[in-house]
């Protein structure tokens, strides 16, 4: 499936959109964990100091321009992106993440 | 020839009636550059310190920007300046929508009010034809139905701005709705009770007048790659408006909560947030006039006893004043209160800061349920909330009191109930916490209206330090690098307030920073439209020149440094729990940084250098006699 990457997450990824190979079945955090695996200057702006996902606070993701819950299924062909929260802003730890 | 400017100013004398049009002085605009730095010194010239808010003499300013009126990005905006009924001085408030747009179109710049019309009355102004009308008929009626009766009337191509019943009422928590059921507001300051004062129910505008763009062809072609730019950063608030950020505002610790006393709200947040409001309620977005971001909501709840029309959802300092300051969590109260409130015309900031303040009271046996007309005020009650939203908007009972603002109520309860009116010389602080964010320590304390968060609006380049390089780029970053930091805070906040009073004289919205858009990219769009060559840094020196003036005319009313604080809540107690627990701003020491970096004496007034140093010279006379060096 499709991953796109708004700004800033596109500068961290060093690209707009990867494609990725998941299981069926696999759920919406199970893709992200996967996407901090892959470049690890995700880590930083998807996660807290414990390793936790921000998603809901610090950032979004939707799949199929839908809001995604961690636990959603996905499948083969979905559109996923993600991009941050500006509301409440960027990185609670502030000057953590690079952009 | 110099664009973007329509060239004219309107004036109308309620009293006799009468009107005339100003040619608008290029020179002036040059050095206040429009929007409420150009109204604000029609203020300073004509509204003295002995004129009462509510009385005749009282000027209303309608005035747009520059920009207004273009294809630049958020620049969909307008200002209304007067002298405060609620706080005794400086007002400016500010709103979007097409109402600005409309105005620029109609042939004028600005639309300035005295006197007091005999009855109620409207204004009618199309192409540069201008009529007053009779609002008897209009009397009473909410916003909506305002809306609705004056465009059935002149055409549907009308932009209104008027007041609701809170107006009428001479409510000190009174706004100036415009764009009908899109419920854009000038809210702060009593403003729309000013526009109560003198019989004048709406002013509606039509146009087809754009105004000139001088280098057109180079404006567009920026455009072309800064339009897609901001629109991918901002994602967010296109698909989640302003809201979007309420988890993350609890989890900093930034977000008021139980009238500023507490300091988690988790569970609360999650279901408040912008998220879950486009999840199960919106309709779809709202985009002001020239903004590519849409962060507007147009929400409806269907079913239950918060049933809403199809109209404007709430923003994010509603989410919040009207949700964790009253400690509620049900979203369809604060979206129903939030109607209400645009109805009556009333500031939602305002209202949840006088119904959290109630609710304080009742806690602490100072307010009965009889007092409240039978409802029970006990933190995040529903019907205490829309019943006290009824009570302000009506002028009843309890709401009669809290409609003066919670300093006013504060003082006629008496005993302690000053400790908890969370205001800044009259104004309710906006839901954003010094205790997270230390630089609005001074931003509050020294905003010219009061308690605001948009005057320095500073915490924005704490949150997102790297995203905000681009807003300024020559301060340095370690000044807001880190937000609970003790150092710099009030350097921070001067140059911020000077970069918003920029932007509220040009007329932007501050939310396109996000878009990663700065100082360099607002002199360019100014330069080409206007087409008079003007720098990043001639930009920022008005931005200074303006917040001077505006903090002038504050001085000759008597403020000064003694009135420069902050209520005892946020400044000595720490929140406790959560994102900012235990921070609490160098309160002090920032101040005496921040007069020293405005070339300030330790009173808080401007020194006579600086006034001179930014064409101020007119106003060394009005400098109290102790501060004249």
């Amino acid at each position: 499936m499709q991953v796109l990457f708004a700004p800033p997450y596109n500068d961290a990824v060093g690209q707009r959109t990867v494609t990725v190979q998941l299981s069926e079945g696999a759920h919406v955090a199970g893709l992200l964990d996967l996407l901090v695996e892959m470049f690890p200057p995700l880590r930083q702006a998807l996660t807290d100091a414990l390793g936790r996902l921000l998603l809901g606070s610090e950032f979004f993701a939707t799949v199929d321009d839908k809001v995604a819950k961690a636990d959603q299924v996905l499948h083969e062909g979905s559109s996923v992106r993600l991009f941050p929260a500006i509301g409440g802003g960027a990185r609670i730890e502030s000057g953590r993440f690079t952009a | 020839m110099v664009g973007g400017y329509a060239g004219k100013i309107l004036e109308i004398d309620l009293t006799t009636r009468s009107l005339h049009e100003t040619p608008l002085d290029y020179d002036e605009a040059r050095k206040y550059l429009g929007g409420s730095g150009l109204a604000a010194k029609v203020l300073y010239d004509r509204v003295g310190p002995e004129v009462d808010p509510l009385s005749p003499e009282n000027l209303l300013i309608f005035m747009a920007g520059p920009l207004t009126g273009t294809p630049a990005p958020t620049s969909g905006r307008h200002a209304v300046v007067t002298k405060s009924p609620a706080t005794g001085i400086f007002a400016e408030s500010d709103s979007g929508g097409t109402w600005g747009q409309a105005l620029k179109w109609a042939g004028y710049d600005g639309i300035i009010i005295s006197g007091k019309a005999s009855s109620p009355t409207y204004l009618w102004v199309k192409d540069g034809d201008v009529r007053i009308r009779d609002a008897s008929h209009l009397w009473g009626k909410d916003s909506y139905e305002t809306d609705d009766i004056i465009k059935s009337s002149v055409g549907e191509r009308a932009v209104v701005a008027c007041i609701g019943p809170a107006g009428e009422r001479l409510c000190k928590l009174a706004a100036i709705m415009n764009d009908g059921y899109d419920g854009r507001t000038t809210g702060r300051a009593g403003v729309g009770a000013v526009m109560g004062s003198k019989n004048l129910k709406a002013i509606a505008v039509e146009g087809s007048r754009k105004p000139s763009i001088v280098r057109r062809g180079e404006l567009l072609e920026n455009l072309k790659t800064i339009i897609p730019q901001i629109k991918e950063y901002m994602v967010a608030m296109t698909k989640f408006g302003t809201g979007n950020g309420i988890v993350a505002t609890e989890a900093s610790g930034d977000m008021p909560i139980k009238n500023w006393r507490q300091g988690s709200f988790v569970e609360g947040a999650g279901v408040t947030s912008g998220q879950y409001m486009a999840e199960h309620y919106l309709v779809r977005n709202y985009h002001c006039a020239s903004c590519p971001i849409g962060c507007g909501r147009v929400i409806k709840v269907e079913n239950g006893p918060y049933k809403t029309a199809e109209g404007a959802g709430p923003e994010y300092e509603t989410l919040t004043a009207l949700g964790a300051l009253c400690l509620n969590d049900n979203l369809e109260v604060i979206m129903l209160g939030n109607e209400l409130c645009n109805r009556y015309g009333v500031d939602t900031i305002s209202a949840g800061a006088a119904i959290a303040f109630a609710m304080e009271a009742y806690e602490k046996g100072m307010i009965s349920q009889e007092d409240a007309g039978g409802l029970d005020l006990r933190w995040g009650n529903p019907e205490a909330i829309i019943g006290l939203i009824h009570q302000i908007g009506k002028g009843e009972g309890l709401g009669l009191l809290l409609g003066e603002g919670v300093r006013i109520a504060s003082e006629r309860l008496g005993g302690l109930a000053p400790e908890w009116a969370i205001h800044v010389k009259g104004l309710e602080c906006a839901m954003h916490d010094p205790r997270a964010y230390h630089s609005m320590a001074t931003g509050y304390a020294t905003g010219n209206r009061g308690g605001c968060h948009l005057q320095s609006a500073s915490y924005l380049w704490e949150r997102g330090p790297q995203a905000f390089k681009t807003a300024i780029p020559t301060m340095p970053f370690e000044w807001y690098e880190d937000r609970h930091g003790l150092e710099n805070k009030g350097k921070l906040t001067v140059n911020c307030q000077n970069l918003m009073s920029v932007m509220d004289s040009l007329k932007l919205c501050k939310f396109v920073f996000n878009g990663r858009v700065g100082i360099e990219n607002f002199a360019n769009w100014t330069s080409c439209i206007t087409g008079l060559d003007i720098s990043a840094d001639e930009l920022m020196e008005a931005g200074e020149r303006l917040y001077n003036l505006k903090r002038m005319y504050n001085v000759r009313h008597g403020i000064s440094r003694k009135d420069d604080t902050l209520p005892s809540r946020i400044l000595s107690h720490k929140r406790g729990t959560g994102g900012s627990a235990e921070f609490l701003p160098k309160f002090g020491e920032q101040l005496s940084e921040y007069y020293d970096a405005r070339g300030w004496t330790e009173e808080g007034i401007p020194a006579e250098e600086t006034l001179r140093r930014l064409g101020l010279d007119f106003a060394v006379k009005h400098l109290p006699v102790a501060a004249r060096i």
